[in-house]
């Protein structure tokens, strides 16, 4: 069989967009399918029981429910491509407008969350790595370990109790706009930030320190220390550029996690946030609504897996585009 | 010190297992009488974890919940198992295939990381939105998020066995792609797929508890860990306690397969180990 | 004089249960000397060769001594780092400038993601040794010295871009750009094809000897030794079996082992259609090895010392 050619870097780039968008189209497809092809009347759900056949049957009409889905998918479909998600059956309302004013809450959110697990994941992970021989280092490890059977929404209720209901550090729940001050906004997002990014930072540092203990088996590092870097400084010189691109990897691949994990964290802390959304959205099965938020969310995700991708061709000179050993 | 962890690992299991198990059978209190004047009783001889808003056992409604984490856990890592790893078999035996079976590996793999992008969360709203919840929403949608990592490590393995020397043997010896994946790659990559599934099971009881915790799992009155959490909520400053206990269950839980999942890599895979040098 | 380099009784152990690898080695060298080491595979020359640099993993258990001499800017100062119990600080200061080491993986020794001519730069700068004109200029000089092409694109290249022996020749220009007075070569020439390694050996015996640098060269080929060093030490199973000149080694080996590397290496004797000699016509390897118990400052060859340990055949 012949060997695949490898392509040049903007084919390499074209092709991963392709890949790309083909994602979201099955993406969509696979939300479209779930939500409108299973049992379940909406037209009857908004009505309630006690609505005669002949209204449910012209609310039907009114939302188009009554064409064949592949119809409906292809209506929907060509919304998506002008930005427009449908509109609510309950309420009428465009969903993006419903969508727009949440989805700063929960940008913030996840984004802090997963700045903040970085930054405690590559160090801790890094010294359990280096230490692994030494008691400091098999705590370390010991720490993630544990940090990694959390449920996240405990944590965020045990840290409320402490910091907001026993010690009064942090509101309990609720969020104020980065518009109404810095000081305010901050402290609504403390606890919910610290709380999701704890399990993240769990799983990172397990995944940093894997990447490490392979960095100090290379030869390049053993290059580097021989040149007179001492450990750390090798590390951090010649690891870390190293060991993102397994690491991004990851960070891209853990961003689903992460926004399910926003989710059931805007819960505990009453966050007005897309997760808010789509639970007030679920119970009051306004599908179109659930509809276009999962698809918003899933794309986020494919979006950004594509441009982690993407940036391999930054990171490493040699472009090796296949990813990294995912567990 | 990795034996160490193997052993606390399979502790944690059993235990968790056999509470499950213990509950079907026996528990101190019935997990569903409400007893208003034994409200909120903290820990004691009558009830060792004490009771909640209702006056219910807290020790029977761990149990319980404990029966509905296993069972999603294995309904969930079931689904997950039986579709990823012939999934993964598939495209793991097609990879170096001429182009028709190549085209559907890469097919398959394309696809599993479209599913990626869908977590057991998304999922179960989306299923609960039209279903509404239940366990089996839970159990569908936890083992639909849980193929992709399956696919991936039995594709892996299933690369690594067919560059294998049997395996060339057996198919110079004319043994078709199917019997060889079925006599030869299966029994070969069962490790690892044994050491995905304990990690999965320990994902599938985090996903269960946020899931129950949302009301997006098992319907009332059943009592679940998640579930216990949300109802401990409106106590968080009487009665800290109501919080700690369920938490500790799903804790030590997850922690177990977890344990036992990287314990059983570290014992199967040799070349995991740190080499002396 | 002082000797740069002093080892004795060097013992070196792994794992659990403690294996030894190394069974109390010594020898040292002086400044400018040019000292080889050869043995098979698992004789224990590169555990030897990390041990001297303190580059060891955690996992190693040391015992001995090695004792390198501290020069700063100007020469030798008398003063003499212990390195089995220095502190990775003190240790990092002599690697890469005063000790330097050239490794046997050229495709693997250089870091992927970092231009070749900043891997060589950032070693001035990391011991303080400021350039005028650059240090720019200094790496160009110094991938010129070690004869590459156009040596203004090979600074730019990333190491994938370049051909095995051209980044044996980075790696040498890495060891040598701070100007060392011993450079640990540990099998430099092994990955390479022959007319790289015939380069790279020509690039690194123009070195030494022009600034009058010692090394301690490790190889398992004597030929490839013989044109290099002036003493040499041959180690078996982690002992030093038999040490001395160059010349007198390979004229008259003493130890049964010496004696079979030296007649596989002289294959213009062999005729056509006998056997090709093996190390094992002339060595026992069930007879267990005796070490030398030192190596003395003047690497007087033991042939000549009456009453020799192990000797004859």
């Amino acid at each position: 069989m012949p060997p695949r050619v490898p392509l040049s870097v903007p084919l390499r780039l074209l092709q991963r967009l392709g890949v790309f968008v083909a994602s979201v189209v099955v993406a969509s497809l696979l939300v479209f399918l779930v939500a409108s092809a299973l049992p379940g009347n909406v037209a009857q759900v908004v009505l309630g029981v006690q609505a005669t056949p002949e209204a449910v049957a012209r609310l039907e009409q009114e939302f188009g429910l009554d064409r064949p889905w592949p119809v409906r998918y292809g209506a929907w479909f060509a919304g998506l491509l002008r930005f427009d998600l449908g509109r609510s059956y309950l309420t009428g309302q465009p969903v993006l407008d419903q969508v727009l004013p949440r989805l700063g809450v929960t940008s913030w959110l996840v984004g802090l969350a997963m700045v903040l697990a970085l930054l405690v994941a590559v160090p801790l992970g890094m010294w359990a790595a280096v230490r692994r021989r030494h008691a400091d280092g098999f705590l370390a490890s010991a720490l993630s370990q544990v940090g990694l059977a959390v449920p996240s929404f405990w944590l965020g209720i045990l840290a409320s109790l402490v910091f907001a209901v026993q010690l009064g550090w942090f509101p309990a729940n609720g969020y104020v706009p980065l518009s109404a001050g810095f000081g305010p906004w901050a402290r609504h997002l403390v606890l919910p930030v610290v709380a999701l990014s704890a399990v993240q930072s769990a799983v990172l540092a397990r995944y940093v320190r894997s990447a490490t203990v392979e960095v100090l088996h290379e030869d390049y590092y053993r290059t580097a220390r021989a040149g007179g870097w001492r450990t750390v400084q090798a590390l951090l010189r010649h690891g870390l550029r190293n060991m993102s691109l397994s690491v991004v990897t990851v960070v891209g691949l853990q961003l689903a996690t992460l926004l399910a994990g926003a989710i059931i964290i805007e819960s505990v802390f009453a966050l007005p946030g897309l997760g808010r959304l789509l639970l007030d959205a679920v119970a009051q099965r306004d599908l179109m609504v659930v509809q276009g938020v999962v698809l918003l969310l899933v794309v986020a995700v494919l979006a950004i897996n594509a441009l982690v991708d993407m940036s391999y061709a930054l990171l490493d000179p040699r472009l090796r585009i296949e990813r990294g050993q995912v567990r | 010190m990795k034996r160490a962890a193997l052993v606390i690992g399979l502790v944690l299991v059993a235990g968790t297992v056999l509470t499950a198990l213990l509950s079907l059978a026996w528990t101190p209190y019935d997990p569903l009488a409400v007893v208003p004047a034994n409200r909120l009783m903290g820990p004691g001889p009558g009830h060792w974890l004490g009771t909640d808003g209702y006056g219910i056992d807290l020790l029977s409604r761990i149990m319980v919940g404990a029966r509905i984490a296993v069972l999603v856990g294995v309904v969930a890592v079931a689904i997950a198992a039986l579709v990823g790893v012939p999934l993964g078999i598939l495209a793991g035996t097609a990879a170096k295939a001429e182009r028709w079976p190549r085209l559907v590996a890469d097919v398959v793999m394309r696809g599993n990381d479209i599913l990626y992008a869908f977590p057991a969360m998304l999922l179960a709203i989306l299923l609960a939105a039209v279903l509404g919840g239940s366990t089996a929403t839970a159990m569908i949608a936890i083992g639909v998020a849980n193929i992709p990592p399956f696919l991936r490590v039995a594709r892996a393995a299933t690369l690594q066995v067919s560059v294998s020397d049997f395996v060339t043997a057996a198919r110079g010896a004319g043994i078709g792609r199917f019997g060889i994946a079925v006599r030869h790659v299966l029994p070969n990559i069962a490790p690892v797929v044994a050491v995905q599934a304990s990690l999965a099971f320990g994902m599938s009881i985090l996903s269960e508890a946020a899931l129950s915790y949302l009301g997006l799992s098992t319907p009332l009155p059943t009592p679940t860990w998640g579930r216990m959490l949300n109802e401990a909520q409106p106590y968080a400053w009487s009665d800290p306690l109501l919080a700690v206990w369920p938490g500790l269950a799903i804790g030590l839980a997850v922690l177990g397969f977890n344990l036992l999942g990287d314990g059983l890599r570290d014992l199967l895979d040799p070349r995991l180990r740190e080499s002396v040098q | 004089m002082t000797p740069l380099l002093q080892v004795s009784d060097l013992r070196v152990s792994f794992g659990r249960p403690r294996r030894e690898v190394l069974h109390g080695i010594s020898f040292s060298i002086a400044p400018g000397q040019r000292v080889g080491l050869i043995g098979e595979s698992g004789s224990g020359k590169s555990v030897t060769a990390l041990a001297v640099l303190g580059l060891l993993s955690e996992t190693a258990a040391v015992t001995g001594s090695i004792r390198l001499a501290v020069p700063d800017g100007d020469g030798p100062t008398g003063r003499q780092l212990e390195v089995t119990t220095a502190t990775e600080k003190q240790l990092a200061a002599l690697r890469g400038d005063a000790y330097s080491m050239i490794f046997q993986e050229p495709m693997t020794a250089l870091d992927p993601t970092m231009k070749v001519g900043r891997q060589v730069g950032e070693l001035l700068g990391l011991h303080g040794h400021r350039i005028p004109g650059g240090s720019r200029s200094r790496v160009l000089e110094m991938l010129r010295e070690v004869d590459l092409p156009e040596v203004g694109r090979i600074a730019d290249s990333y190491p994938h871009q370049l051909s095995g022996g051209q980044r044996q020749r980075v790696l040498i220009a890495m060891a040598l750009v701070n100007d060392p007075v011993l450079t640990i070569c540990d099998e430099p020439t092994t990955a390479l094809d022959v007319t790289a390694q015939a380069k790279v050996l020509q690039v690194l015996d123009r070195h030494f000897t022009q600034r009058s640098a010692a090394t301690l060269f490790i190889t398992h080929d004597l030929a490839v030794l013989a044109g290099v060093v002036d003493v040499a030490m041959v180690m078996l199973e982690g002992h030093v079996v038999e040490a001395g000149p160059i010349r007198e080694v390979l004229a008259d080996p003493w130890h049964p082992y010496t004696k079979g590397l030296v007649a596989t290496s002289r294959l213009e004797l062999a005729r056509p259609g006998e056997r090709l000699p093996t190390v094992a016509d002339h060595f026992d390897r069930s007879i267990p090895v005796q070490g030398l118990r030192e190596v003395p400052v003047s690497w007087e060859h033991r042939a000549r010392v009456p009453g020799r340990p192990g000797g004859g055949a």
